[in-house]
């Protein structure tokens, strides 16, 4: 099977390139800093997974990104595995939501308080900003005790939650069912460890099908017993 | 080089923490396009790195007032990056390379290859729409969590569309003869 799948990676390396132009630098900016409309972002994302050249560019940038936050804490967190991003900050950091704390830009970096409400996405989510995601509450941060529930802000004109926590490497721990409730007892099927729990609440609009769920960051905590 | 004429407030006393970034931001990029643009390129590491500092040094300079340095530095930085990659790869592109696109094969092989390529991509674009962007993902090497940060999927719907939509892809190029 992974044979068959290296066969397949080969091949499709070998396609012809995509006839819509490459990126531009401005275009890059865009996807780089998680800025512009939603469907700007889409439309730079179909070209980079078609497109060899660029397909490079974006493992740069990815790779800048994930440099930078070695000496920059505020770089923003846009591309990459998800699973880096933690604590409650949105995906897609907007530089504009930064703006207001810009006096603070070359302090030391402080480590983001653990509960502060995630900065609103400007648009650049993919299901436009109409649609709320929710919002985590706890357990976020480093935790000195195991957490006994899981919590999230409710979002209006939901038919229901759905929880699921992953470990370190992004494999599902566990899911839950379909939840009417924003809070939910800590599953006993996930016993306490030590290290780093990602979990995720997605949330389901009402008349909607379960495709058209609206998932909230992926955050995390950390557990040292 | 100069100092930027960065705004007085945040940055006074500060600038050579800005310099500080600068240089870190060079050696960033530097390791970057050695690392992504291939082989080439790391031989010209040290000067990547000086011509990005200076390239970095320039942008800042042309700046009256910098309110927010850091996301400043941050998108000049990815511009630089953008700007060497491309010409990295460009240049690659060019350079004769000792052994092309099938190597070593016959005219017949390298064509049934070039066939079968095109009869992937075929099957690809047939895919609706979120299973073809999972499965384009997939092919191109970009793991499941990036997947999830790239189309804003929670963890299950990336993977399936992975799971579902390589297995559609799979049934359609059998369906072509090709098994993969
Ligand atoms: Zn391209």
């Amino acid at each position: 099977m992974a044979e068959a799948e290296q066969t397949l990676r080969g091949l499709y390396a070998l396609r012809e390139s995509p006839a819509d132009p490459h990126l531009g630098e401005d275009d890059w900016l865009a996807l780089a800093s998680g800025e512009g409309p939603a469907s700007h972002r889409e439309r730079a994302i179909d070209h980079v997974v078609r497109c060899a050249s660029c397909a490079r560019v974006y493992r740069g940038l990815t790779e800048l990104e994930e440099g930078a936050r070695e000496f920059d804490k505020r770089a923003p967190q846009v591309l990459g595995p998800a699973p880096l991003d933690a604590l409650g900050t949105t995906r897609w950091v907007w530089w504009g939501g930064l703006a207001a704390a810009a006096t603070l830009v070359w302090a030391i970096a402080q480590p983001r308080p653990a509960l502060a409400p995630a900065p609103q996405p400007n648009g650049s989510e993919l299901r436009g900003p109409e649609q709320t995601r929710p919002v985590l509450l706890e357990p976020l941060g480093a935790v000195v005790r195991w957490p006994e529930r899981l919590h999230w802000e409710p979002v209006a004109q939901v038919r229901g939650y759905r929880v699921t926590i992953l470990d370190g490497e992004g494999n599902e721990l566990w899911a839950s069912p379909l939840l009417a409730e924003t809070a939910i007892a800590w599953p006993a099927q996930v016993p306490a460890r030590a290290g780093r729990v990602y979990w995720q609440v997605t949330a389901y609009p009402q008349g909607a099908t379960d495709a058209d769920g609206v998932a909230s960051v992926l955050a995390s905590f950390d557990y040292q017993r | 080089m100069s100092s930027p004429h960065a705004d007085a407030g945040p940055l006074s006393g500060r600038e050579t923490r800005f310099e500080g970034m600068v240089r870190q931001y060079g050696r960033l990029i530097s390791t970057v396009v050695a690392r992504v643009g291939g082989q080439a390129t790391s031989l010209f590491r040290e000067d990547i790195e000086q011509q990005v500092l200076i390239e970095l040094w320039r942008q800042v300079d042309r700046e009256q007032k910098i309110d927010h340095p850091s996301s400043y530095l941050y998108r000049a930085a990815v511009r630089e990056t953008v700007r060497v990659l491309k010409r990295e790869l460009s240049r690659e592109a060019a350079a004769p390379s000792a052994e092309g696109p099938g190597g070593g094969e016959s005219p017949f092989q390298s064509l049934a290859v070039k066939e079968q390529a095109a009869a992937v991509e075929a099957c690809v674009a047939a895919l609706p729409v979120d299973r073809q962007r999972a499965v384009r993902a997939h092919l191109a090497g970009v793991d499941v969590r990036e997947v999830m940060r790239m189309h804003g999927w929670p963890y299950q719907k990336a993977r399936n569309l992975i799971a579902r939509g390589m297995a559609e892809l799979r049934a359609a190029l059998h369906d072509r003869g090709i098994h993969g």
